[in-house]
């Protein structure tokens, strides 16, 4: 019995913490279970010039994070999962330059400055809603940014909100 | 042309500086401003309306559309040509159609209003129809990968031209936003230009009126300061004026310490003022009240120019002595010629001075008491020949009472017939005869005679001068012409007039109506000028003996040889006689120079067709060298002393009895 209201009072405060991270925007840490994703690769470049693919699931093997927000695309807030833009350039070495380029499946292209994913959560999603993401609905691999932040901070815009993201490599 | 423009300025800056000019001014200011933020919103509103149906990024999903197309055309392409869809095509298939699917969705959510714009309409419509194609091919498990290239490329065709309207369409919307922002650009640049024109103008504006009112500011505190100088400073002198003199003199009298005052009287200034002009006096004014300045300002004292020709000096001290020195210093400094013009200037300087102790002891200090103190030295200044110090004292006081009380009882005295006429024979030389006698008058006051040296002057100052003249002028012509009458006689006789009543335009008919009631004959009437007094007015009194000698007077100078004798006096008057005065022939027995003088006298006034009468005879000797130069006239107490009336007639009708040839004549 005793133990039952710690553990309800736990989960209050946890809840309370992420609905007060949620507010203001921030991604909120989530452990995310296993689930089966549509065909597609995001190939990396790394800092010692090696390709690296990641599949939406090797994406989260790195730290997770939930993000509710609307988009530019969608009049309703989704609930956005998957891992930090800057945690992915930290794991392949480019987290420090000044740039990178990152290209789509259908070769759309983009150019984010180091100050976008060192001032700003960028969440690679790869799930919505709890679901794999789809292309249809802008993924498999699809960069946002909180709606609040893009609104507000001078780093944020909208071309960095790729969607279909194919490649990414340090830009010349 | 400038000067006009200026004062069209100034009527402008006037008119703007008053509160109406002001409103006036600002209201275009408003306006502008006001039509300035309407005119640049106006702009920026119809740039952002063409912004927001341009949206760059649909502009960009018309191509991204087109390749969308186009990539999915180039699978079933690929799938025809192989004859058979694989696996691998199938996906990548699959996936060209997602992109299109995603294609369509997003233009059909389009923030900038192309799902409303007709081009928009169709461009959607069309990609739905390939997309449309694909999906049901995807349903189908693409059976026939040629039947779907040729639906795909027949509705991707259609596609084709509608996206390239819509694009077309947008970049004229992109052309426009282009043109707009120019043209809000433009809009600004010449808002920018007019307001900056408009500022500049209301700049200058500005910059004037303040020059203008720091002008004016200035030229306000000038005026302030100038009659704060002029109210407590002489201008011409920078000396202090009577007011500052005032106050000053009354400050250091409150203080209880010892203080000399002096009034300084410049001598034979007006001379200098009517000979040398009024620049000429002016200087001689500066360089007296520099001179009197600097002597006081060394004993710690300080100087005031009180009026004309009138300075004062104060210095804290009763030591008599020391002010001798001072009052020394100032008539050697004064006396000093001043140059002017190339001419030398001098004035002489008379000096009354008074100490605080010395009127202490006769009435209570003050500044009226002292300033009557040193008038009394500076009178008696003046009437010791001027040009010296006197200093106030006891008998001054004295001399002052009397004065008084002569001035005070003249009235009284004419009322009561204390005056009466003295006569003084006149004679033919060398005969001897008597012919005419010069009226005097005599003050029997209090059983002393007093005589008119006496009282004449005071009569003058004291405004009285005139009733004692009129006076003597009717009784002696009454006596002479009742003598006359009487007697068989043509007696001549002398009136002195003060030379005041020379300006008075009185004067003419005080002599018609003693004529009138004495029954004179006016070629009897001699009417004395003294010639040292000063005439101010010469053209009125020229005009009086113009008007006396029309009918039947004689006129003669009087003194004729002491003060301001000048052949030009002698011009000016006009006269029919000249007394020579007394102090030329006292000499003229003895010295040469004197009866060098007199002779040239004599010639002077025999060449302008003048009779010359020879005053102050007193002896024989004198009376035998006058005849021996020719004088023919002569006056003196060798031939009379001044007798009451009656008896100086009787007395010359015995004279005459008792010459050779009896009383003929």
């Amino acid at each position: 019995m005793k133990s039952d209201i710690f553990r309800h009072l736990a989960a209050g405060l946890a809840a309370g913490f992420v609905a007060s991270a949620a507010l203001a925007g921030q991604p909120v840490p989530v452990m995310l279970q296993a689930i089966e994703h549509q065909p597609a690769q995001l190939e990396v470049i790394d800092g010692t010039g090696a390709r690296l693919s990641f599949a939406p699931s090797d994406l989260e093997t790195l730290p997770t994070y939930q993000m509710v927000t609307k988009t530019s695309w969608r009049e309703a807030p989704a609930q956005f999962e998957g891992v930090l833009l800057s945690d992915l350039l930290r794991e392949t070495g480019l987290y420090d330059v000044p740039a990178i380029q990152v290209t789509a499946e259908n070769d759309y292209t983009t150019i984010i400055p180091r100050a976008a994913w060192q001032e700003i959560p960028i969440l690679v999603a790869t799930r919505v809603d709890g679901e794999a993401h789809t292309r249809r609905a802008r993924g498999p691999i699809q960069f946002v940014i909180d709606m609040e932040i893009y609104e507000t901070s001078e780093f944020a815009r909208e071309e960095y909100m790729v969607w279909m993201a194919s490649r990414l490599e340090a830009a010349n | 042309m400038t000067g006009q423009l200026k004062a069209l300025l100034d009527r402008a800056l006037d008119v703007m500086s008053t509160r109406i000019g002001v409103a006036v001014s600002l209201a275009p200011l408003i306006v502008l401003c006001l039509w300035a933020g309407i005119y640049i919103q106006q702009g920026l509103e119809d740039l952002e309306e063409k912004k927001r149906l341009f949206a760059d990024r649909q502009f960009r999903n018309g191509f991204a559309a087109m390749s969308d197309v186009q990539r999915l055309n180039l699978v079933a392409m690929e799938a025809a040509q192989a004859g058979q869809m694989t696996a691998e095509l199938q996906q990548a298939f699959r996936n060209a159609t997602d992109f299109l699917y995603v294609r369509v969705g997003t233009l059909e959510r389009s923030g900038g209003g192309v799902d409303r714009l007709p081009e928009g309409q169709q461009a959607i419509a069309d990609l739905s129809r390939v997309l449309g194609i694909a999906e049901r091919a995807l349903e189908a498990g693409v059976d026939d990968p040629q039947r779907l290239t040729n639906e795909l490329l027949d509705a991707s065709d259609a596609s084709r031209r509608s996206l390239a309207t819509f694009v077309d369409y947008m970049r004229g919307l992109q052309d426009g936003v282009l043109d707009a922002q120019s043209g809000v650009i433009r809009d600004q640049l010449r808002v920018m230009w007019v307001s900056l024109i408009l500022l500049t103008l209301v700049g200058i504006i500005t910059i004037l009126l303040l020059r203008r009112e720091v002008l004016a500011r200035r030229g306000r505190g000038d005026a302030e300061r100038r009659v704060e100088y002029l109210a407590f400073f002489d201008p011409l002198t920078g000396l202090p004026n009577r007011v500052q003199f005032h106050d000053r003199l009354t400050a250091l009298i409150e203080t209880g310490r010892p203080v000399a005052v002096m009034i300084l009287d410049l001598d034979g200034f007006k001379s200098i003022n009517d000979t040398s002009g009024h620049a000429a006096g002016d200087a001689v004014l500066r360089a007296a009240a520099h001179a009197i300045d600097e002597a006081v300002g060394r004993q710690n004292g300080f100087a005031a120019r009180l009026a004309g020709d009138e300075f004062a000096a104060v210095v804290a001290t009763d030591d008599i002595e020391r002010l001798n020195v001072l009052c020394g210093r100032i008539l050697t400094k004064v006396a000093e010629p001043v140059c002017h013009e190339g001419e030398a200037l001098s004035a002489g300087i008379s000096i009354g001075l008074a100490t605080s102790t010395q009127v202490s002891s006769k009435m209570d200090v003050s500044v009226e008491t002292m300033l009557r103190a040193t008038d009394l030295a500076l009178y008696a200044a003046k009437a010791a020949g001027r040009n010296r110090v006197a200093v106030y004292d006891e008998e001054l006081e004295r001399q002052y009472q009397a004065r008084r009380a002569l001035i005070e009882s003249l009235p009284e005295a004419l009322r009561r017939g204390e005056l009466s006429v003295y006569l003084q024979p006149k004679v033919r030389l060398p005969s001897r005869e008597i012919y005419g006698f010069e009226a005097l008058v005599r003050w029997d006051r209090d059983g002393r005679t007093v005589m008119p040296d006496e009282f004449i002057m005071i009569a003058e100052e004291s405004g009285m001068v005139t009733e004692v003249d009129t006076f003597v002028l009717v009784e002696a012509a009454s006596a002479i012409a009742a003598w006359n009458a009487r007697h068989g006689t043509s007696f001549h006789l002398s009136v002195n007039l003060s030379a005041l009543n020379f300006t008075s335009q009185g004067m003419v008919e005080t002599v018609r109506t003693a004529i009138t009631k004495s029954k004179i004959d006016p070629a009897l009437m001699t009417l004395e000028i003294t010639e040292t007094l000063e005439l101010r007015d010469w053209p009125t009194a020229q005009s009086t003996i113009r008007r006396l000698r029309a009918m039947g007077c004689r006129i003669a100078i009087d003194d004729f040889g002491t003060g301001y004798s000048s052949l030009a006096y002698l011009r000016l008057v006009g006269a029919d006689e000249l007394k020579v005065d007394r102090s030329l022939i006292s000499e003229v027995a003895v010295s040469d120079e004197a009866r060098f003088i007199v002779d040239a006298v004599l010639d002077v006034g025999r060449n302008i067709g003048m009779e010359v009468l020879v005053e102050g005879v007193e002896t024989e000797e004198q009376a035998g060298v006058l005849e021996d130069m020719g004088v023919r006239l002569a006056q003196g107490f060798l031939f009379g002393t001044p007798l009451p009336a009656e008896a100086a007639l009787a007395d010359a009708m015995r004279a005459r009895a008792d010459a050779p040839g009896g009383l003929a004549g």
